[in-house]
């Protein structure tokens, strides 16, 4: 008794503390809040909804039951299926989802202002994102760790099978010339970061040797030495910086280092895993958990004011940074974080086939999911922490600044109520060890730019651009270790889509080609990714406007196909009546995934719509606004890729369309008729 | 206190165990023991080796 006495209060109080937080969040306007209340609402609502509608989903609803095998226990073939502890389950599961999307996404979306991110990454994460990973987690795991396309297969059928396999194919290729732009965009005459980031290639190397042959697998002494390593690197960079001659090596623009992307990707797809990815993945899963950490602890510290207004103008669509209203485009723009569709291929792979009991679904599915959405409200802190006009200047391209003149840019932030001048900027480049920070696009520029401020203000002014460069190798380094990953699954999906054709085109391990196929296959891949990032690179608008949408909306798609599986999965259970908890989900995501095609495609305003952008830069050879030769060939270019990127979204609402058809055809039978099929949860 | 520190020690251990390597290479161990003690056995390099190798096929890194 008074053991649930104490628990009532101590649950009391973390409700009373997070609805103060949202109350002073909602009250407090005019002036600028401290990021505490942020951190504080977060957390409290995190809280309250693990404990109480997490296990609700879990108890009442999947009828967890711990006295049922996991496949781990079951299967054990001493390979793939291994009975595992729950806090090292939980951080697989956690270190397999967080990448550097949940830093990204938020980042760009405060250009609606705080709130308008904060509550969907709350909202979305508690409501949907969270409830998605443990439901699909749950049907894996009772269906002996099934991957998310088998269990699509048995239950709506091949066709909506093979749709969801060709869907994230597509999303890994988006995600990887997109997260191949932020480097590209990152390193951009910026000899510092590219010296930085190319040392620790090398570096990842050595740590490879070293757990191969000099110590083998004593992962957590190379790492340790591999993490003082990439801070010396950090440090050799600031001497690349200052040293002319040096830094003009290093001083690259984006078309020269988007082609040397594509080389590092088709070269590291082809090395070995144990000689670069697998140390730098332990690096920088290691690095990611200990950056959030501290960042954490410093927003503790340093308690910093958010600076950005609760709301600004550009929810009416006319955004700098992104174009298109708060409605569909928030959504678009933070998906992991909030919701995920990527997730459910991590929740159907590895974690289903090594979780021990079914008790530990909730902390491993739901948790860890909310533990992301936390990384992401860090996110937002980071860019709100910034005056607005410095948030702008830096994640702004040039042409919506009115060109890339400085006077003229600052102009143009001014002319939108923020204030800015020259000086301020120049100073701040200066402070981050930077030749420019205007039109640093693509959201890693100024999450460092937060970080370093964050960081030096709780720990000392004095490391301000060695904080700066920490925090964009660190997000380089993920984004390398997600493209060499996602390059070598994506070719081996391929294989598999490529064998059924052609056997010699294959992976099996009778193939006498296997070298062949392997090569044949990364370069399609790579292939096709670079195409993307090129014409990101190329792109006058920044690049971002065009690919990060793209990757939004095939994550939400992907999160649609998830969600839509929950909902049958639902539908055919015990507790058919509680189907509403992934319905609502899935009819949000099915209306902001089709609006958004809907917009991207066939909006008349030439910023979001791409066949608007491709008529008007038509009509721009057709009446001779253009007439050298050469600029009417990249014009053509433009329209094609414009074209092009209109039937690739069309495509992902296509796929979306088709599994929910595929989802209804068997659903509807079952609900109207009350054909029994209970218990095949 | 000791206690916690004796509980903060063990979750190292764990942890160590299963980053490093031996926590799969002993369940595989026994694995083989009980059921293909005829076969021939992997030593422990080439075990984590084929392991980790498989791990990068499919999808364990997200965005």
């Amino acid at each position: 008794m008074t053991k649930d006495f104490r628990n009532l209060i101590i649950w009391a109080l973390i409700g009373i503390i997070g609805a103060a937080s949202f109350g002073g969040i909602a009250i407090i306007r005019g002036e600028s809040i401290s990021s505490l209340w942020l951190v504080a609402a977060c957390i409290c609502c995190q809280l309250i909804a693990y404990r109480f509608y997490g296990a609700l989903i879990a108890t009442k609803i999947l009828l967890i039951d711990e006295n049922n095998q996991t496949p781990a226990f079951k299967i054990n073939d001493g390979k793939d299926f291994v009975p595992t502890k729950k806090w090292i389950v939980f951080g697989h599961h956690f270190a397999a989802i967080a990448g550097p999307g949940p830093l990204i996404g938020p980042t760009l979306a405060v250009q609606f202002g705080y709130l308008p991110a904060t509550l969907w990454i709350l909202i979305g994460s508690v409501l949907a994102g969270a409830v998605q990973d443990m439901i699909i987690l749950f049907a894996s795991t009772r269906r002996n760790g099934k991957s998310l396309g088998q269990i699509i297969k048995d239950e709506l059928g091949p066709i909506a099978g093979y749709a969801a396999i060709i869907g994230t194919l597509a999303i890994i290729i988006i995600l990887i010339s997109v997260l191949g732009l932020i480097v590209v965009k990152a390193l951009a005459h910026s000899p510092w970061g590219t010296a930085t980031v190319f040392l620790t290639i090398p570096i990842a190397m050595f740590i490879g040797i070293y757990l191969s042959y000099l110590r083998p697998n004593a992962v957590l002494e190379a790492s340790l030495i591999g993490i003082i390593l990439f801070l010396l690197a950090v440090y050799c960079g600031k001497i690349v910086h200052y040293n002319p001659a040096l830094s003009e090596i290093f001083d690259h623009n984006g078309k020269f280092l988007a082609i040397s992307v594509i080389l590092y990707g088709f070269l590291a797809a082809c090395l070995p895993v144990w000689l670069l990815l697998a140390p730098r993945d332990y690096l920088s899963s290691f690095l990611k958990i200990g950056t959030i950490l501290l960042l954490t602890i410093a927003i503790l510290i340093f308690r910093p004011q958010i600076q950005m207004p609760a709301l600004t103008q550009f929810i009416d669509g006319s955004g700098p940074i992104f174009s298109g209203k708060i409605f569909p485009f928030l959504f678009i723009t933070i998906a992991c974080g909030a919701i995920s569709g990527f997730h459910a291929l991590v929740a159907s792979g590895t974690t289903p086939k090594i979780i021990s009991s079914e008790k530990d679904i909730p902390l491993v599915g739901y948790g860890s999911m909310l533990l992301e959405g936390s990384v992401a409200i860090m996110a937002v802190i980071a860019a709100c922490v910034l005056e607005p006009g410095i948030y702008f200047a830096i994640n702004s391209p040039a042409a919506s600044l009115g060109g890339s003149d400085a006077q003229t840019a600052v102009n143009t932030i001014n002319s939108w109520g923020f204030a800015l001048s020259v000086e301020t900027m120049n100073n701040l480049a200066n402070q981050m060890g930077e030749n420019s920070l205007f039109s640093r696009t693509g959201g890693a520029p100024s999450l460092a730019v937060g970080m370093a401020h964050i960081f030096s203000s709780a720990f000392g002014n004095s490391m301000i651009s060695i904080w700066y460069h920490f925090a964009i190798m660190f997000e380089a380094i993920f984004i390398l270790t997600t493209l060499d990953a996602g390059t070598r699954v994506a070719r081996f999906m391929l294989q598999d889509l490529l064998g059924n054709i052609y056997k010699p085109l294959g992976n099996s391990s009778e193939n006498k080609y296997s070298n062949f196929s392997n090569i044949f296959s990364s370069t399609l891949i790579v292939s096709a990714w670079g195409y993307f990032l090129y014409m990101g690179v190329l792109d006058p608008n920044g690049g971002i406007n065009i690919l990060w949408p793209l990757f939004g909306l095939s994550n939400q798609m992907l999160a649609g196909i998830a969600m839509l599986l929950a909902t049958i999965i639902l539908i055919k259970s015990k507790k058919r009546k509680y189907f509403f908890i992934t319905a609502i989900p899935l009819c949000f995501l099915l209306t902001v995934t089709t609006y958004g095609v809907f917009q991207k495609v066939f909006s008349n305003d030439v910023k979001i719509g791409f066949l608007a952008m491709a008529e008007s830069l038509q009509y721009k050879i057709d009446n001779f606004i253009i007439s050298e030769e050469s600029e009417i060939l990249i014009t053509k270019n433009a329209i094609f890729n414009q074209k092009l990127v209109s039937f690739i979204a069309l495509g992902f609402a296509a796929v979306l369309w088709i599994v929910v058809i595929e989802g209804l055809r068997k659903s509807l039978p079952i609900i109207f008729k009350k054909k029994d099929e209970k218990n095949s949860i | 206190m000791k206690k916690i520190l004796f509980n903060i020690w063990k979750i190292y251990k764990s942890f160590k165990e299963y980053i490093e390597g031996d926590f799969a290479y002993e369940n595989y161990l026994k694995h083989h023991k009980k059921n293909h003690s005829e076969e021939a056995l992997l030593d422990k390099k080439s075990f984590l080796k084929d392991a980790q190798k498989k791990k990068w096929n499919k999808i364990n890194r997200c965005c």
